[in-house]
């Protein structure tokens, strides 16, 4: 309501005259917005993708060619605005500058928009699994303090989202993601040769407990125990469908009974949308236990892990290839080695992964 | 504001019919004028991700989609908890939105800026202040334990999210609403030796009722779309804490249909809520604006 009464007040003071002074500026005004408009509805190519065809029948109407076109000519008739009394303004037609700053304009954005494009010698661009944030920031800078005259850039996202963005056409030389469901994906679309993959970490799954252990765990069997709070990720990620996977596992040893997987379920009491999110409900110790990967326990000093046997451990192996059309495909591959040599290795084994090497 | 001398503002509801300002109006209402063409390009912004989502989905799909038990859980907790918050917020809400809508007191200001905070607050960062407050471990997690309440990963703490994130909506509307009610009435009351509950009951509520009621959809809607603080706070359990923004986002990498279907729903639900405060009190607003 004080907004109306601003408004209100403002209103007030707004005379008719005054409505009138700005017109001249009008038709540039609206060269602009309808060259903008052009650019935005040709930008709406993106419609088809998402398969809203209906909608754009409707939309390109109302280009130059279609009413707001007409509008725009209307306008200067209805302020009693004429190419006569104004012929300076007709003969510099503004409307191809218009355009040419608009499209600049938006072009520049959209370039925005995009994954950075590796700009001069010897930046590499590396599209890397969010869990591998940490060993792989260490990793990109002990490579480029051996190669000095080299800028690696990172960019952490889940693999899903990095998939898609490849596959969308985002320009990248090495790709490594948590799974290899999702690295065959990019083999299918054509951007990855499937002999170039190659496996180099693998990582586990473990129960993590807060350090002072409000649910008084003690080993794996303890996860069944009625009245837990266990959080896991939901079955719709990696982490969480590794997590079942898991219960299957121990269900079909020897160790644990059938009743395991039912009572460890029935104490689940959240499927978070992400394993960081598992992690921190544990360390805030809101949970009893949780279940997450080793690589995301060994940052966090608020839990204790308690060990799964490799038997009842489900393969979590995390494959890494260079792009057939990576910009700088040389280095690429000289990153990729690193990766896997011993001194990256040793950064991986740091951070809770096991190299693929062991 | 309305402590004014109202001879002027009724003049002011009758305008001169030579008055310039006649032709104004008439300038503003014209179809296609420039203002027309700057909006547009905003409303085509706001209206074609929605247009896009009710195209992408059929109603035959829709209508299958919504016998899963999943879809159907989620719109249960959805309902059954908003329900509650609602209730919750119009209980504690009134008393605080009559207190900020007469009262002036030292602080006010600081007072009314909590209570905006929420609504410019990332939801996220609620949802983890409530576990701060309210968790386990949290400012009053030790009191609660001892009282055998614990909230986390319950309904009551997506009850507590969304009333949270969605009360300001109320708790303002309603307190301009109070504070808009013309002082003369009251005072001719309070001489007619009206008691401070008969004067809430029997003047101020009857003549504030569109503002309240418009906060309270209002905050409905808005905890009907809650999804930061819940999914922090809350977690999310299908049956339990899995509401439909969660279902959606949760749905959205695996299951585009559960999105999709869950998405219309939430749309349309959100839409008739606001169109029932425009048409409820949209014949008020043009007098309401004028009298100010």
């Amino acid at each position: 309501m004080l907004a109306q009464h601003a408004f209100g007040a403002a209103s007030r003071y707004s005379k008719p005259g005054s409505y009138h002074t700005s017109h001249i500026r009008l038709p540039l005004l609206g060269c602009i917005l309808i060259s903008l408009a052009d650019s935005v509805i040709s930008s709406l190519g993106v419609l088809t993708y998402l398969e809203c065809t209906p909608l754009l029948p409707g939309l390109t109407r109302l280009g130059p060619a279609g009413k707001l076109g007409k509008v725009s000519r209307r306008w200067g008739v209805d302020r009693g605005w004429s190419p006569a009394s104004e012929g300076t303004r007709v003969g510099r037609r503004p409307f191809p500058t218009a355009l040419t700053v608009i499209w600049l304009a938006l072009s520049a954005c959209t370039g925005l928009g995009t994954n950075p494009v590796p700009v001069g010698r010897g930046a590499l661009t590396v599209f890397a699994a969010a869990s591998l944030a940490e060993p792989f920031t260490e990793i990109a800078d002990a490579f480029e303090s051996q190669h000095p005259d080299v800028d690696v850039a990172l960019n952490f996202a889940g693999s899903q989202q990095l998939v898609q963005q490849i596959v969308q056409g985002a320009s990248a030389d090495v790709f490594a993601s948590a799974n290899r469901a999702q690295m065959d994906v990019v083999v299918q679309e054509g951007r990855i040769a499937a002999a170039e993959v190659q496996d180099f970490a693998h990582n586990r799954l473990v129960v993590i407990i807060p350090t002072d252990n409000p649910g008084h765990l003690e080993d794996l069997r303890d996860l069944a125990r009625p009245d837990l709070k266990v959080v896991v990720a939901a079955p719709e990620v990696p982490a969480g469908a590794y997590a079942l996977a898991f219960l299957d596992l121990a269900v079909a040893s020897a160790d644990l009974s059938p009743e395991y997987r039912v009572g460890v379920l029935s104490n689940v009491v959240s499927h978070e949308e992400n394993v960081r999110a598992v992690l921190s409900k544990v360390a805030l110790a809101e949970a009893d236990a949780g279940i997450v990967y080793a690589s995301d326990a060994a940052g966090e000093p608020r839990v204790r892990m308690i060990e799964i046997p490799q038997s009842m451990n489900p393969e979590i192996m995390y494959p890494i290839a260079v792009l057939l059309d990576a910009p700088e495909a040389g280095l690429a591959l000289t990153f990729v080695e690193f990766v896997r040599s011993t001194s990256g290795a040793a950064i991986l084994l740091r951070h809770g992964f096991t190299p693929a090497g062991e | 504001m309305s402590a004014q001398p109202r001879a002027p503002r009724s003049s002011s509801e009758q305008p001169d019919p030579m008055s310039p300002r006649l032709r104004t109006d008439g300038a503003v209402g014209r179809r296609w004028d420039r203002w027309t063409l700057l909006g547009l390009p905003l409303l085509v912004f706001l209206a074609l991700p929605v247009v896009g989502l009710l195209i992408r989905s059929s109603p035959t799909a829709l209508v299958a989609n919504l016998a899963r038990p999943d879809v159907g859980k989620a719109i249960a907790v959805s309902l059954k908890t908003t329900l509650v918050s609602i209730m919750v917020i119009v209980a504690f809400g009134t008393p605080l939105a009559y207190m900020l809508g007469f009262r002036n007191f030292k602080g006010k200001r600081l007072v009314e800026t909590l209570v905006d905070l929420p609504t410019v607050l990332p939801p996220s960062v609620a949802g983890v202040a409530l576990l701060v407050a309210f968790g386990r471990r949290g400012l009053l997690g030790g009191a609660l334990e001892d009282l055998g309440l614990e909230i986390a990963f319950s309904q009551a703490a997506v009850v507590m999210a969304q009333s949270f994130v969605a009360a300001p909506f109320y708790v303002r509307t309603a307190a301009l609403g109070f504070g808009a009610v013309d002082k003369e009435l009251i005072q001719a009351a309070m001489l007619d030796g009206a008691g401070s509950w008969k004067l809430f009951r029997e003047v101020v509520l009857p003549l504030a009722f569109p503002s309240a009621l418009s906060g309270a959809v209002m905050s409905w809607a808005r905890a009907l779309g809650e999804f930061g603080a819940t999914i922090i706070f809350a977690g999310n359990f299908p049956g339990r804490t899995q509401t439909m923004p969660l279902a959606i986002y949760i749905g959205f990498e695996v299951d585009l249909n559960t999105a999709l279907t869950l998405s219309v729903i939430l749309i349309l639900l959100s839409f008739a809520s606001l169109w029932l405060i425009r048409a409820s009190l949209g014949r008020d607003a043009p007098e309401a604006q004028a009298s100010r």
